[in-house]
């Protein structure tokens, strides 16, 4: 087995859960989901909307709705303050607090849909330059001419005049390369990407994604990374974590996940992804919709959209099954009683196309010593 | 910016034209105008001839209207004051009314604002709570109903009012009116800018504010209501319709020598030229403010101010 | 069997192809409006006034034994006299200890509301001032409906020049403040019921074109009326059979929103002089009566002040009770 690499911890999420209160009762939307953040690394959360991804990381940022309550869990973060090294757990400080020592400074995030992430009554200097002025302490001048290359830096062509416009002058992609921008422009240590690319164009997405890539090197920015696209994880992420009805079914490294995924729920998100390499010619869909979080589930939230489902996902929730270091799934399939379950052949035949395809030696040199 | 504006200011001249027209219409339909009224003798019919020049064309007798209308000459009152100046009986009316309507117009919208703001803040709590229901009966009784109370309670039963506006206390005896007159613009402002606050306090650009570290006054006072402000501002035009009819009402009650209680003396006793001259500075009034809202709505937004109109 | 039984548990539970979908149950969109309608405490509460004042609007002056418009010469300025009550102390016709009734001769005589200057019962005055002006407030929300609809369906559907030409005309009505426009109206027509509606009718037909006006635009250009228009569906059939019925709801909650502020703008115009002309009644007009003695028989205001308050508020709780269950977007002016 190859040895991982793992950085430093930056960012630990222990056993989190959260529900809503609302009108038609408790929604449990996180049932304890845990992952850590390495340092300079980019973790991402795959799942369906309504999965609970984006309610994980707001609640890192302190953003959360008002009827949101944390039922249990914590979020480590370990940060150098004054040349010393420290770890918090976020989910101790009020939400005023976090904002005023966390938000922008430390943790910076990107939104899905830059069309309303923009303030659309101030000016792009304006917004770019707030953060700087109160966390940098900069002088308005300063932080106006950092700004323009900041713009200059995610790739406005005349940041000049740009500072000077308003959001609705801009087009999506520009909004989003401003919104990176806003992010960066503290120098955060963790950047939260909120599905950046699902709003944007097609040619667009691809632009962004390597931005933030780039910035990410370039700073060595740890990411955690949200959607519900598991083609643009491939390209972004070390870690992935499949996540279902506000828990995490499977997580591991890109590898692990994308050649030898384990759990039905990541073989269906894997074989929805539509491709040019396989012999099918219908694209597959995982049946049914995601469960009702109102209600109590019991057993394996996914069970009934699940072509392998066992009678036991309906009585009891599976436990988690680590099958390497890095790699944990968490469905019955894995019990030594099971049946024994090979991948979908639709799918095993689109690995062996990637692993063909793969000019990294070492992807294949991994999947053999296994 | 100035495109706008001018734009704007352009399309308020042609309104007020056109009003003016329609009431140069209205003028020979109204009872008790020198058309359908036997009672004037052939003196004043001679005057009022040479006045219009009601022998030319009427384009021409237009023309002459409109320049008397601009100018001020809205002609001579009747019934209530025979041949005295229409304009001369509103100079001292004019600035009572404007006087008690601003204080109301912004008693209302200052407290309607920190309700709303605080309501929106503590979102369905009992604060919230309290000013939906205030903005919900504050909207719907009509203030000429709050003023009935307020003078039978507050001024005949508790004494603690005069009953009656009296110049020689034009600011303890314009409390109980300007009360009654902010009440509604109160309960709109604050229902409005509760509304408002939550929609915007629960938007992204909100969420980005608190992602970048913002503190909570710069989050609530410069992202979230300006942009709360936007429609406030749009129903600023309605809302002072509504008080320009409550403040008519409201005259009448409280006895205040406004254009308000003038523009109901005339209406009873047909005194056309009145009515008719107060018909204009009300709309007049109306244009003015609306082209104010608009550029108003302009600086705050600059959607409107880079788009140049429409 | 135990074995059997945990050998059972790890068998697979879903057949082939066959997944217990758990799918969310969807209701019929008229009955989750519903739902939303009967669940707002204050639009039911709104709705059972409503209907209580149109019960007594109706039968209301059927319930006693005077007309509207009987003068009484000597039951002049009696207080309300309510014999259910009369034990209780209350509505039992006594004004600082006098029984006003036995005082002037009257003690065989019941007035629930009392009588006014004229010695006319005012409680059937109310009932008939309520049916004038719930009457007033139906018409003109109908006819801003049939003005308003069609106006803004033409310039919103045909879009362009007619739509900037027929939108400048709103414009310019709506630089005149409704205050001028319905009271020089009715100055000219002269008071009464039709004048009264026509110029009401004249300066609130604009906000309701203009929502159905913003809304057709909208529709224009969505995918099921584009498509009705390539297989070469007639003008009048989309306009009626496409668009106005994805148009209803919020046509419904402008149109109920429109109606508390005929109601006001009626009972403005009988306390300018301008109302509906005696012996009939309003609403506004009985409060206007009720004002003139106001400081020596405060019941003559006090009711139909207090019971006007109270309709207005039904009618507004009733409006956003419609909006929120029907057209949340929409924003109340």
């Amino acid at each position: 087995m190859k040895e991982i690499n793992y950085g430093e911890p930056i960012l630990e999420v222990k056993n989190l859960s959260i529900s809503f209160r609302t009108s038609a009762g408790n929604l449990n939307a996180i049932r304890g989901v845990s992952f850590t953040l390495h340092k300079g690394e980019t973790v991402a959360i795959v799942g369906e909307s309504g999965s609970g991804k984006s309610i994980t990381v707001k609640s890192v940022m302190g953003i959360e709705s008002s009827n949101q309550k944390i039922n249990d869990g914590e979020i480590l973060y370990t940060f150098s303050e004054k040349g010393k090294k420290k770890t918090v757990d976020l989910l101790k400080f009020s939400k005023r607090d976090k904002i005023a020592r966390f938000n922008g400074q430390r943790i910076a995030m990107i939104f899905q849909d830059p069309m309303t992430a923009l303030n659309p009554l101030l000016s792009i200097g304006d917004q770019l330059t707030e953060g700087m002025i109160r966390h940098l302490k900069m002088s308005k001048k300063d932080a106006w001419k950092r700004g323009i290359e900041l713009l200059d830096e995610v790739g406005i062509p005349n940041p000049t005049l740009c500072m000077e416009n308003y959001p609705h002058q801009l087009s999506g992609g520009m909004r989003q390369r401003i919104v990176i921008a806003i992010a960066l422009s503290c120098n955060p240590d963790i950047l939260i990407c909120d599905e950046p690319t699902t709003a944007l164009d097609v040619t667009i997405q691809a632009k962004i994604l390597d931005l933030i890539k780039t910035m990410q090197e370039k700073r060595g920015i740890s990411v955690i990374f949200i959607t519900h696209d598991l083609g643009v994880v491939a390209k972004v992420a070390d870690y992935v974590c499949v996540m279902y009805a506000g828990k995490i079914v499977e997580r591991g490294t890109a590898e692990e996940i994308y050649l030898k995924p384990r759990h039905p729920y990541t073989w269906g998100l894997l074989l929805a992804l539509p491709t040019l390499d396989t012999t099918s010619d219908r694209l597959y869909a995982i049946p049914g919709t995601p469960p009702n979080l109102l209600k109590k589930i019991v057993g394996d939230a996914f069970a009934p959209r699940n072509r392998y489902a066992l009678n036991i996902d309906y009585e009891e929730e599976p436990p988690e099954y680590q099958i390497s270091e890095s790699h944990m799934v968490r469905s019955w399939l894995e019990n030594p009683q099971a049946p024994i379950v090979e991948i979908p052949e639709e799918l095993q035949e689109r690995i062996m196309v990637m692993l063909d395809k793969s000019s990294a030696e070492d992807i294949r040199e991994s999947s053999v010593a296994s | 910016m100035t495109k706008y504006i001018l734009k704007r200011a352009l399309m308020a001249v042609g309104t007020t034209l056109v009003i003016i027209i329609i009431l140069f219409f209205l003028l020979q339909l109204m009872p008790g105008s020198p058309f359908n009224n036997e009672r004037l003798t052939e003196t004043q019919l001679q005057v009022l001839y040479e006045k219009y020049g009601l022998d030319k064309p009427v384009p021409v007798q237009i023309v002459i209207y409109i320049k008397n209308m601009l100018t001020g000459n809205f002609g001579v009152s009747y019934n209530i004051q025979q041949n005295y100046p229409v304009a001369s009986l509103l100079s001292t009316r004019f600035p009572i009314t404007i006087r008690i309507g601003v204080q109301a117009f912004v008693v209302g919208v200052v407290f309607g604002l920190i309700l709303g703001i605080v309501a929106a803040l503590h979102h369905n709590g009992a604060l919230d709570t309290g000013t939906t229901v205030f903005s919900m009966l504050g909207s719907s009784i009509p203030s000429y109903v709050v003023a009935l109370g307020l003078v039978y309670f507050l001024a005949y039963k508790a004494g603690l009012f005069p009953l009656t506006y009296s110049s020689e206390h034009p600011f303890l005896s314009s409390i109980l009116p300007t009360l009654a007159l902010s009440i509604a613009p109160m309960a709109m402002t604050a229902r409005f800018t509760r509304n408002e606050m939550i929609e915007v306090m629960d938007s992204e650009y909100i969420q980005l504010a608190e992602t970048k570290g913002m503190p909570r006054w710069r989050v609530v006072g410069i992202h979230g209501l300006k942009n709360a402000m936007v429609p406030l501002v749009t129903v600023m035009g309605p809302m002072l319709m509504g008080m320009m009819t409550g403040s008519t009402v409201a005259e009448q009650i409280f006895a205040i020598p406004g254009i308000g209680s003038l523009f109901i003396t005339a209406i009873e006793t047909n005194d056309y030229n009145v009515v008719i001259t107060l018909a204009f500075i009300f709309s007049a009034m109306y244009i003015v403010t609306l082209l104010v809202i608009d550029i108003l709505y302009g600086l705050i937004d600059p959607r409107i101010r880079l788009a140049g109109g429409d | 069997m135990v074995a059997h039984a945990e050998l059972q548990r790890y068998a697979f539970a879903n057949k082939d192809g066959i997944y217990r979908d758990d799918a969310y149950a969807v209701q019929a969109s008229w009955k989750e409006s519903l739902h939303i309608f009967a669940q707002n405490k204050g639009a039911v509460l709104g709705t059972i006034f409503l209907t209580f004042m149109i019960i007594l609007a109706v039968f209301g002056p059927m319930m006693t034994s005077y007309t509207y418009d009987e003068v009484s010469v000597e039951e002049q300025n009696l207080p309300p006299r309510i014999s259910a009550f009369e034990r209780f102390g209350i509505f039992d016709g006594t004004v600082s200890g006098v029984n006003i009734y036995e005082f002037t001769g009257n003690s065989k005589v019941y007035h629930w509301f009392g009588t006014d200057n004229l010695g006319r019962d005012l409680f059937t005055r109310f009932c008939q001032g309520t049916r004038i002006s719930l009457i007033i407030a139906a018409i003109s929300a109908v006819l801003d409906i049939l003005i308003g609809v069609g106006y803004g369906l033409i310039a919103g559907y045909y879009g362009g020049k007619v739509d900037t030409a027929m939108m400048r005309v709103i414009e310019i009505i709506n630089g005149i403040p409704s205050l001028v426009v319905v009271s020089l109206l009715v100055v000219v027509l002269n008071p009464g019921l039709t004048s009264i509606i026509i110029s009401m009718t004249i300066s609130g037909w604009t906000g309701m074109s203009r929502l159905v006006r913003a809304n057709t635009l909208r529709l224009k250009q969505s995918e099921h009326i584009m498509a009705s228009r390539t297989l070469g569906t007639g003008t009048v059939t989309i306009l009626f059979r496409e668009i106005f019925p994805n148009l209803l709801s919020s046509v419904i909650v402008m149109a109920m929103m429109s109606v508390p502020n005929a109601i006001f703008m009626e009972s403005f115009l009988s306390f300018i002089g301008l109302g509906i002309p005696a012996p009939q009644a309003s609403l506004g007009s009985l409060i206007n009566d009720g004002y003139n003695h106001m400081l020596s028989y405060p019941y003559q205001l006090a009711i139909p002040a207090v019971f006007f308050a109270l309709l207005m508020l039904s009618l507004n709780l009733i409006g956003d009770g419609l909006r929120d269950a029907l057209d949340p977007k929409q924003k109340r002016v």
